[in-house]
């Protein structure tokens, strides 16, 4: 909890409780962590077929970055292995194809497996789909670089990539100090996610942003845009705001100048091959629709920054969905814990505001229990 | 025993901007309240004798009543329920129990506007109280 001294301070509580919604559990972390671990070792195992080519095994995306949030319509989250080997004389199939070969080699993973575009997907019903994406080198990559091809099966040929070159891109825009990670074998350890109150503000706003998009784009007839294209002009808009209302106030400013300016490449910061606004240049009516959407979403977190606390569970339901109504329900729920505690207290210079824990002549609120109803009395008086 | 001029000291010791007065044996006080950044500010007023249960009501805004829903812990005319009458002796402090206890039901109140639920725990009327 936050000292609830301002307004956006108060906001800025009830984002963090809404995030924590929104991303994966504690929990579900775990149960993540040990599917993922498992995986690796399959893939690793001497004797795989893939531990002659030294396997790397390590996570990408929102769980790289710790930005994932819940599907709007399901309830498994999707998160993204990395398989890369080294050997670079593989073709796009035969990596696919050893790969896939392998987890179907496991009694249990030929039952929940499928084969997609880019990856082989794990099912692991009500809970995720675990994305194993074969990877190897790029062809004469600097040392220490990180730059990998992705077979495509659709269109037979290798696909450009750098997830961790992206994750790096990232966390130096959320100017969080973080080592290089030098190159090992083996699985790599998955870190655990945040608790969102001690999160990076760009993390915080990033996965709101997705979450707006998900409500935002059920009802739409124009393809949403991808989370990397959210997180790219997230972290490019950041200009270190040490919160999250105002991180959120500062990415959509730059996302509405930078749509402002038209339709056109958007190359991913790692990887200057590639052009992640590719699907807007083929379909221009869906960068419009696009450009209306985040004007309405700007226009309506101006609402929200100087509403009533009455109003906001409200406004913020609508740009998120039913995750805003838990946000201020463990808001309250986390005062009347503090109450029963002993650690609620009233500031009588500034009007009664309530707050946990002491501040200098501050009133504690002494354990009572709120009784009656409208239509009976109590006849006490 | 707490007398009529000591909960009038308890008030402004404990919210000096509270205004308290003694009239015909009855203590009234009025104060304003705004239990969060984002709360309205609400205008209250106690009123107060030795013996019986305070009387506390809400001047401004008027408190609102979503789809027509019944306020929860309030007493008909409006007067807030906030606490079972056990709780409230000659020896409690309209400055240091009260008052406190009006800014919470108000931040209840205001999240029950919120969420559709009275989230500060309590009893209803008809309840069995020992």
């Amino acid at each position: 909890m936050y000292v609830v001294d301002s307004p956006i301070a108060l906001l800025d509580e009830i984002l963090d409780n809404l995030v924590t919604e929104l991303q994966l559990t504690q929990t579900q972390f775990g149960k993540a962590k040990q599917s993922y671990e498992a995986v690796g070792e399959w893939l690793n195992a001497v004797g795989s077929g893939l531990d002659t080519f030294a396997p790397q095994v390590y996570p990408q995306g929102s769980l790289l970055i710790d930005t994932t949030v819940r599907p709007l319509q399901r309830s498994e989250f999707d998160l993204d292995l990395v398989c890369e080997v080294d050997d670079v004389s593989f073709t796009p199939d035969e990596l696919f194809g050893l790969v896939h070969d392998r987890i179907a080699a496991h009694g249990r993973y030929r039952q929940m497996m499928e084969r997609r575009s880019r990856c082989i997907r794990l099912n692991y019903a009500g809970d995720f789909h675990l994305d194993v994406v074969p990877a190897i080198g790029r062809r004469s990559r600097p040392t220490g670089s990180t730059a990998i091809q992705i077979p495509d099966r659709d269109r037979a040929c290798w696909h450009s990539s750098d997830p961790k070159g992206y994750a790096r891109w990232f966390e130096d825009r959320t100017a969080a100090r973080r080592r290089t990670t030098t190159k090992v074998g083996g699985v790599q350890p998955l870190r655990l996610p945040q608790a969102s109150s001690e999160k990076a503000p760009l993390k915080v706003a990033v996965q709101l942003f997705k979450r707006w998009r998900d409500v935002t784009y059920t009802t739409s007839v124009f393809p949403a845009p991808s989370s990397i294209v959210l997180t790219t002009l997230a972290g490019a808009g950041y200009m270190g705001e040490e919160e999250p209302v105002s991180t959120m106030s500062a990415v959509l400013r730059y996302c509405v100048e930078w749509m402002a300016n038209g339709n056109r490449p958007l190359m991913n910061p790692a990887n200057l091959d590639e052009c992640i606004s590719e699907p807007w240049l083929k379909q221009p009516d869906a960068f419009d629709a696009f450009r209306h959407h985040l004007q309405s979403f700007s226009h309506a977190w101006h609402a929200i920054v100087t509403a009533r606390y009455a109003d906001l569970a409200t406004k913020l339901g609508t740009l998120f969905g039913d995750p805003a109504k838990r946000a201020f329900e463990k808001f309250a729920s986390d005062r009347r814990d503090a109450r029963d505690q002993g650690g609620l207290y009233v500031a009588p210079t500034s009007s009664g505001m309530l707050a946990v824990g002491a501040a200098s002549a501050a009133v504690k609120v002494q354990p009572h229990t709120f009784f009656g109803r409208e239509d009976e009395d109590d006849r006490s008086t | 025993m707490i007398g009529l001029r000591d909960q009038v000291s308890h008030v402004k010791m404990f919210f000096p901007r509270f205004s308290a007065w003694i009239k015909n044996g009855e203590l009234i006080s009025v104060g304003e309240l705004q239990p969060t950044p984002l709360s309205d500010t609400y205008r209250v007023r106690i009123k107060y004798r030795v013996g019986k249960t305070p009387q506390v009501h809400v001047l401004s805004p008027a408190l609102m009543r979503p789809d027509g829903v019944s306020l929860p812990h309030v007493y008909p005319g409006e007067r807030l329920c906030l606490h079972l009458p056990k709780e409230w002796t000659n020896d409690h402090s309209l400055g240091r129990h009260l008052i406190p206890w009006i800014a919470e039901w108000l931040f209840f109140y205001e999240s029950w506007i919120a969420t559709g639920s009275w989230l500060g725990g309590g009893l209803e009327l008809h309840a069995k109280v020992e």
